[in-house]
């Protein structure tokens, strides 16, 4: 029996454009894609920034050791006595500052072992639809606040 | 065999097809590619806008940088304070990225000319407390011409070294800075002269003396109490050290305040050590005692050898950098 081929143009045709077709439609969604991933991005990174500067901020004032800074400190240790702040900079949102101090660390080893008091300061903050949570960890030395380590954001 | 080929209704309608599909492939992969480029040219912009916020010496030829003096509030319940900073902000042709900085005494300035910048900075701030009578009025004048409330018990700490609490609360307090770090071409001379002496190091404790990359903070030390040398020679009345803490205040007055390097009367003296293991507590010497009221300190007894066993002519000793 002989194969009849003839009127089959079209449908080829017809399934060639779909596949161009689709080949367009999933470039299209795959640099779309990409494009709203760097807006992401770049709205992350600003989040960020803005973040760490908000934590700046309460570490300058707790570290000028003057009469401000002894309101940002809690008398207590713990979580349950963390002192809520906020810190508003220039034209942005703003931010939402818990401070915590912590003595549950120590230095020296058995009998000889010390506490090493901390303040934890954590942010968290809200931009574009992007959240940040950055935090800084304080040590007092020789009774000046000093920061010893910032952790969180990608900054 | 059939010849028929496809009527002129075909062809064009065949034809329309192909234009049409033609049509919207080409405006599909042009747009495609045209987001790629924005998609691209904005992460490449962003990365340019943070390496220019991180690095003011960053250069670029798509971003600005500018820089405007900006407050930070702070609400703690119902008291509100401010911080003061500034607001850094990279700007290309679309977007601007910004961030705020807040310096604290953590932060390091340029790393050139820092021992020219002390010494004129101790001398604005001897000019300008020379003419106060006690520490009272030197908090009074704080607080009056600088708006700088600095309680009393924070003010003094020990009354032996307040000269250096007050230099702190005048620059630290007053212009925000007060901290630079020891010019890197002096670090690299200690170096060579460490390298010099110690090729054959194996001992840990005796490699450990170079100072290599550490950062080094210069202050000042103030000879017998700012207010006895008021009137007096004043380059004979304080001398500066470089130390690795930052710290000016001295909360106790039995902490040893040692330092590897002396400037005075124009030149940075680097203390040299011998190769046995006893001398490794030769390695630097204690100036502490230096700032105590009426401990009769003054920069000439750093030459004559007769406070401290600090005998900065002795060239086997001290080697001068310049």
């Amino acid at each position: 029996m002989i194969k009849n081929n003839k009127g089959s143009g079209l449908t080829w045709a017809v399934m060639i454009v779909m596949v161009l077709l689709l080949v367009v439609g999933g470039s299209l969604t795959f640099a779309y894609s990409n494009y709203n991933r760097s807006i992401n991005n770049r709205n992350q990174l600003q989040c960020d920034l803005y973040a760490k500067s908000a934590v700046d901020a309460i570490v300058k004032a707790i570290s000028e050791n003057n009469g401000d800074s002894k309101k940002l400190i809690p008398e207590s240790t713990g979580k349950e006595n963390a002192i809520t702040a906020n810190v508003e900079l220039s034209n942005i949102p703003t931010a939402n500052v818990v401070i915590y101090k912590d003595d549950s660390k120590s230095y020296g080893d058995g009998n000889n072992a010390k506490p090493v008091m901390l303040i934890y300061i954590d942010v968290t903050y809200e931009y574009n639809d992007c959240t940040s949570h950055v935090q800084a960890v304080m040590q007092q030395v020789k009774g000046n606040w000093k920061v010893i380590n910032y952790d969180g954001g990608d900054i | 065999m059939n010849n028929k080929g496809m009527s002129l209704v075909e062809e064009i309608v065949a034809l329309a097809i192909i234009s049409l599909a033609s049509l919207i492939m080409l405006v599909g992969f042009s747009t495609a590619a045209n987001v790629f480029a924005d998609s691209t040219k904005y992460k490449n912009i962003t990365n340019e806008q943070y390496q220019v916020l991180l690095n003011k010496n960053y250069n670029s030829e798509n971003v600005i940088l500018s820089e405007n003096m900006t407050n930070a509030t702070i609400k703690v319940g119902a008291n509100t304070f401010t911080v003061e900073g500034k607001q850094r902000k990279a700007t290309s042709n679309k977007e601007m990225l910004s961030a705020f900085e807040f310096e604290t005494y953590n932060d390091v300035t340029e790393n050139q000319g820092n021992t020219d910048k002390t010494l004129s900075n101790i001398d604005n701030y001897i000019k300008e407390v020379a003419g106060l009578k006690n520490e009272g009025d030197f908090l009074t004048w704080l607080k009056d011409k600088k708006g700088i409330n600095v309680p009393p018990e924070e003010a003094y700490g020990n009354s032996d070294t307040k000269n250096s609490n007050f230099y702190q609360h005048y620059y630290y307090y007053a212009q925000g800075k007060s901290y630079l770090q020891l010019d890197q071409n002096i670090i690299d001379e200690c170096n060579r002269i460490f390298d010099s002496v110690h090729q054959n190091a194996t001992d840990e404790n005796e490699k450990s003396m170079r100072i290599g990359d550490k950062k080094l903070y210069i202050k000042p030390v103030f000879c017998d109490g700012l207010w006895q040398i008021d009137g007096e020679d004043k380059t004979n009345g304080y001398f500066l050290i470089a130390s690795e803490s930052p710290e000016l205040i001295l909360t106790d007055k039995d902490t040893p305040l040692n330092t590897k390097l002396i400037y005075a009367r124009g030149k940075w003296y680097y203390k040299i050590f011998g190769l046995s293991l006893n001398d490794y507590q030769n390695a630097f010497v204690d100036v502490s005692k230096f700032s105590e009221k009426n401990s009769g300190a003054t920069v000439d007894n750093l030459y004559n050898g007769s406070i401290n066993n600090i005998y900065l002519e002795d060239q086997t000793n001290w080697a001068v950098i310049q």
